[in-house]
């Protein structure tokens, strides 16, 4: 298997182990069981080439498939490869002693620490079963009094304008006689959300911004630049500026519909990026505009910006430096005081808000950060929308909602508390095939998409990923088209903060207030 | 005319292509007969290449030009006019493996299981579709429609054929071997 | 006087060749074959199976029954041509016919070399050249038991399996050192010789057959005496020395004649309106870099074709007539091709390798690789022909084709962009 040459291309990481790293003192138990039927084994080795943590091998002298149970990661490439449905992966057995407090987790995350003294990391979206509001929430259907409509028989609009839109607008022989601030027209409110190049592979960025095309939407480069092969796609993309002003450059500006300003992301609000230095090839560092193979260290916090004053003067730099032709978008992540931001953002110029709740997915991010820091998207949108018009400035900005949508049902009640649009990043990447194995951050992804090593790109076909991308918002405009018109609603413009479409269930009054919804039943 | 195109830059070397061709070349065709441990061996007819990163499935191309049907000594060996197959026929085939040493793409295999006879792939001609482009996870197997090139035609049909007296005709240009 | 657009001279592999290539261009010009032989279109290297009784009689024929109506070819069997006009665009047979022609194409292949041994034409003498000759030693060994073959070239050797099969006592006479000597190096001699001793064969190498001579009762062969003066029991004899073009039948017509019918690379002789391929051409070898008889039947077939495509107007071009030979004995496999005896030296680079009774052996020039051999292990053989034929650099691979394990994958990136799309059609 080559996956280790590749891995070891850091010239400022030597392969030279010391001997101390060939002594196991681990105490942890397997997080998995491999079960292997050997009635169905065929013996054909698939499993042995699909994994990338090492879990299969091929035992000569009994000659048998076996495992390493104490490897895998629980992606379930193997599962889903062996011809023969041999395989499964289950959570193991074999659990540390139940406890009330202290939970199997707790334990082996202390044995990990005990044993290496660093940070824990991790990667995809916060896993914890911090209460997901959206499913407490339930969505209205029309009923006799106001006809319900068929999405199929009559037009029904997704159409969706991104930008800030002037208080007022002057028609003159029935033409808009206003100049308007810069306005991007997509098919449907969904975006596909900022994950870079380096995050993720060339084809996955390529199968997006693939999908983004033919879907008539946008994607986002992340933070990782913009790849010359992808300047063709720049009718549909949006670019970041971030921290680390990785592959920012007069072109790049320009050859975006959008810029966005990063501030934060909900994954891990308040902390920067770190892509290491084995996922920077060649190609990355091309993009990037970094050396080859040295880690890609975003900081924390933008170091020009320190006050909504400088947030305004770099706002105004990039509307100055793409000639005001592009909205600009400032990307923050939910956070307790998010509203009282956002209305500063606004204020300094920002035509685009967009707030990253705390089950965004992430690259790699420590995992007390993960699952500790930040608020539910729901909280968030609730108080940013309300905040903004209590304020009478919310038309002067499109509010994009991410971190955690996970199906048309989320799009719906996200536009009904106030969203213009959202962001969708997770979901993207299960549809291209991500199994949530978490272990992004570690460059071995056995499904080709978080991964820079050319043996695992190559398992996602751009061609068929972005056909799966494709399938899957058309689905859920499908479906959202079917909710709106349920709800009466022949356009997505009329459900917009229509929060009256919304009941919460199992909600507390607080959390209804802030929600502004009323229970169910009343 | 189909034509198997493999596509490396999609390859990602699983090898499921040459389990589900020893399926499909298996007696019973089902994967748990065809690789249980006392079942007779199974061949391949796809061979997977595989340097460091790069990998790729080889099945004959069934070629325009067949050097192993040209080769052939018994004549077992013909590219079908009609569908631009080229087949083996394990009755007249005796196994002298000339056909082996003339393919460039090494993707003729020896079948001593039954006799001795060369072969290769059929397209899986009884299964109507390709069984290694059917099951490639990654879309890197592909099949290539291509029109028969008459001068292509290798006249040498076994019976069933249907072409008659009347010979293969053609306007268009058709390039020499050269 | 009867003419043909095309007149093909000889019904063997070249013939079909050339007749499928007419026919294949569109071609639906009249097309005659004379031969003097009286078969339908055969395999020559199957007679042996058939006399072993290992291939029926219905499967050596190289193609079906109804190919020549199928192909709208005229047969004129069992007529030996006498001389060809080239001048009156026509030919004269032995039996004083005259046809006329508008192409000519002769490919009338080559007749066995006999030597002047006492008792040549003794009952019980056989060639092993052509589907009679089999089938009249086959009725022949049906009561006898004890045969000496003549000659431990290929034909020779495949006599002497056959023979073996039959459950015959064999002895084979050879004049070289060691048998295949033309096709083979040391090693590789050896590795055959033991698989035929070990079938009971018996193998007399640097020896001749100087009489043979019949019992006093009886004129059939009853005694070979060898060289050394041994005199050895037999009942049947097989000639096996080697085959020499026919080379006659042109005498004196204008055709030009080397060691064969000389061709150029459209198989085209000095004569404009004459062709000629297989066994009896001279044509062009692109390792040995000129021209020379390769009496093999892929050659035989693609040399048909590329004349008859010429002669068709298709500009085709014979570039890929190497030689190669795959042959098998009792099952164990052997293959050869390009300059599979050279050794070490002249520019030639040569890698060995001898594992039990897997041999194999490459030999390069100019990085180049021009020449193979291997015994038992032949998977993907022809991915080595392949190489020589495209003329790529094999420098730092050859302890991987050592090994077997070298792929298509490691061919130069052009070359294997070409082998993954195209068509098949250029091998060069």
């Amino acid at each position: 298997m080559k996956i280790e040459e590749h891995q070891n291309n850091n010239p400022s990481k030597p392969a030279q182990r010391k001997a101390s790293d060939f002594k196991i003192r681990s105490n942890r138990l397997s997080e998995f069981a491999v079960q292997r039927d050997y009635d169905r084994c065929i013996k054909c080795e698939v499993c042995i080439k699909q994994c990338s943590f090492d879990v299969h091998y091929r035992d000569e002298e009994d000659d048998l498939i076996k495992h390493r149970p104490e490897n895998c990661v629980g992606c379930h490439r193997c599962a889903v490869m062996c011809p023969t449905a041999a395989i499964s992966i289950t959570p193991n057995p074999a659990q540390y002693r139940a406890h009330g407090s202290w939970s199997g987790e707790h334990v082996k995350d202390i044995n990990r620490q005990a044993e290496t003294g660093g940070v824990v990391l991790t990667g995809s979206g916060n896993d914890k079963a911090a209460p997901v509001y959206w499913d407490r929430m339930l969505i209205n259907a029309s009923q006799v009094t106001n006809p319900s409509i068929d999405p199929l028989r009559e037009p029904m609009e997704l159409r969706t304008y991104i930008g800030a839109k002037p208080a007022s607008v002057k028609v003159k022989d029935g033409k808009l006689a206003s100049e308007m601030p810069p306005q991007i027209k997509i098919q449907m409110p969904i975006l596909f959300s900022a994950i870079s190049y380096g995050a993720i592979s060339y084809n996955v960025q390529k199968a997006i911004a693939e999908a983004a095309e033919e879907l008539g939407t946008l994607y986002n480069t992340g933070e990782g630049g913009l790849h010359p092969d992808f300047y063709k796609y720049k009718d549909n993309t949006i670019v970041q500026v971030a921290s680390g002003r990785f592959g920012v450059h007069p072109d790049y500006l320009n050859a975006a519909r959008m810029v966005e300003i990063k501030i934060g992301q909900g994954a891990k609000p308040g902390i920067g990026g770190h892509l290491a230095g084995e996922k920077v090839s060649e190609s990355v560092s091309i993009t990037r505009m970094i050396p080859m193979g040295t880690d890609a260290i975003s900081p924390a916090p933008q170091h020009d910006i320190y006050s909504i004053e400088d947030l305004r003067m770099l706002i105004f730099a990039l509307k100055e430096a793409t000639n005001y032709r592009v909205p600009v978008s400032v990307k923050i992540a939910a956070v307790h005081n998010a509203a009282a931001i956002a209305s500063g953002i606004v204020r300094a110029g920002a035509d685009v808000v967009a707030i990253d709740g705390f089950r965004g997915g992430t690259g790699a991010a420590p995992k007390a950060i993960r699952d500790n820091v930040g608020l539910p998207i729901e909280f968030a949108l609730a108080a940013v929308d309300q905040r903004l018009r209590d304020e009478g400035i919310r038309n002067q900005v499109t509010l994009i909602s991410g971190g955690g949508i996970r199906c048309a049902a989320d799009i719906v009640k996200a536009i009904a508390l106030g969203a213009d649009a959202v962001y969708i990043g997770t979901a993207a990447l299960i549809a291209v095939g991500c199994t949530l194995c978490q272990k992004c951050y570690s460059g071995k992804c056995n499904w080709g998409i978080a991964t820079q090593n050319p043996y695992l790109a190559k398992r996602v076909n751009s061609e068929i990923a972005k056909n799966r991308l494709v399938n899957l918002v058309q689905g859920w405009s499908h479906e959202i088209k079917e909710m709106l018109g349920g709800m009466g609603i022949n356009s997505i413009e009329s459900l917009k903060g229509s929060r009256s479409q919304l009941r919460g269930v199992g909600l507390t009054s607080e959390e209804l207030d802030i929600l502004g919804i009323r229970p169910a039943g009343m | 005319m189909w034509r198997i195109r493999a596509i490396p830059e999609v390859c990602i070397g699983c090898g499921l292509c040459r389990v589900w061709c020893k399926v499909e070349h298996s007696d019973s065709k089902n994967i748990h007969k065809a690789f249980k441990p006392n079942a007779p061996e199974t061949i391949s007819c796809v061979e997977l290449e595989e340097s460091g990163c790069e990998s790729f499935a080889m099945q004959c191309r069934q070629c325009d030009e067949p050097l192993c049907a040209y080769g052939c000594i018994t004549g077992a060996m013909t590219k079908d006019p009609d569908t631009g197959l080229v087949t083996v026929d394990k009755k007249k085939c005796v196994g002298c493996w000339t056909c082996i040493l003339m393919c460039p793409n090494g993707v003729i295999k020896r079948d001593e299981r039954n006799g001795r006879s060369a072969i290769k792939c059929d397209l899986c001609k009884d299964r109507g579709f390709p069984s290694c482009v059917e099951h490639c996870p990654n879309d890197a197997l592909v099949i290539e429609e291509s029109p028969m090139n008459p001068l292509a035609a290798h006249s040498a049909p076994l019976s069933g054929s249907s072409r008659g007296d009347e010979n293969i005709l053609f306007s268009e240009e058709v390039d020499d071997d050269e | 006087m009867n003419k043909f657009d095309y007149l093909i001279i000889g019904n063997s592999t070249a013939a079909v060749g050339a007749i499928e290539a007419i026919r294949a261009a569109g071609d639906n010009g009249s097309i005659g074959v004379v031969a003097h032989e009286t078969e339908h279109t055969y395999s020559r290297p199957l007679i042996t199976y058939f006399m072993a009784g290992k291939v029926a009689e219905e499967n050596v024929y190289y193609r079906p029954g109804n190919f020549y109506e199928r192909m709208g070819v005229e047969c004129m069997f069992g007529r030996q041509m006498k001389s060809v006009d080239v001048e009156g665009r026509s030919v004269l047979l032995e039996d004083g016919e005259r046809i006329g022609y508008g192409l000519l194409m002769i490919a009338a292949g080559g007749s066995p070399i006999a030597p002047p041994i006492p008792g040549m034409d003794r009952p019980g003498v056989f060639f092993m050249n052509t589907m009679d000759d089999a089938r009249k030693a086959k009725g022949w060994l049906q009561h006898n038991k004890r045969a000496v073959v003549i000659g431990g070239g290929l034909t020779g050797l495949k006599t002497a399996e056959a023979l073996a099969n039959l459950g015959q006592e064999v002895i084979v006479v050879e004049l070289a050192p060691r048998v295949l000597a033309a096709a083979m190096d040391e090693a590789c001699s050896e590795l055959v010789r033991q698989v035929l001793v070990s079938k009971g064969i018996e193998i007399l190498t640097e020896v001749q057959v100087t009489r043979i001579d019949g019992c006093d009762d009886s004129n059939d062969v009853c005694f070979a005496t060898l060289s050394t003066g041994e005199v050895i029991s037999c009942d049947t004899v097989f000639m096996a020395i080697g085959v020499r073009p026919r080379i006659e039948l042109v005498k004196d017509s204008g055709i030009e004649i080397g060691r064969g019918i000389l061709v150029d690379r459209h198989m085209r002789t000095n004569i404009p309106n004459v062709y000629a391929s297989g066994d009896i051409a001279e044509a062009f070898d692109p390792l040995f870099g000129g021209q020379r008889v390769l009496p093999i039947l892929p050659n035989a077939y693609i040399g048909g074709r590329v004349a008859g495509m010429n002669m068709t107007g298709k500009e085709a071009s014979y570039n890929v007539g190497m030689s190669v030979n795959s042959v098998n004995f009792f099952g164990f496999p052997f293959m050869s091709a390009g300059f599979a005896t050279q050794e070490e030296g002249d520019g030639f680079k040569v890698f060995k390798k001898l594992d039990g009774t897997n041999y194999r052996k490459i030999v390069t020039r100019e990085s180049k690789l021009v020449g193979m051999l291997i015994s038992g292990d032949v998977e993907r053989a022809g991915l080595m022909t392949g190489m020589m034929r495209a003329g790529v650099s094999v420098e730092g691979m050859e302890q991987d084709l050592l090994d077997g394990k070298l792929g298509l994958i490691c061919l130069p990136k052009d070359v294997l962009e070409e082998r993954i799309h195209s068509s098949g059609r250029n091998w060069q």
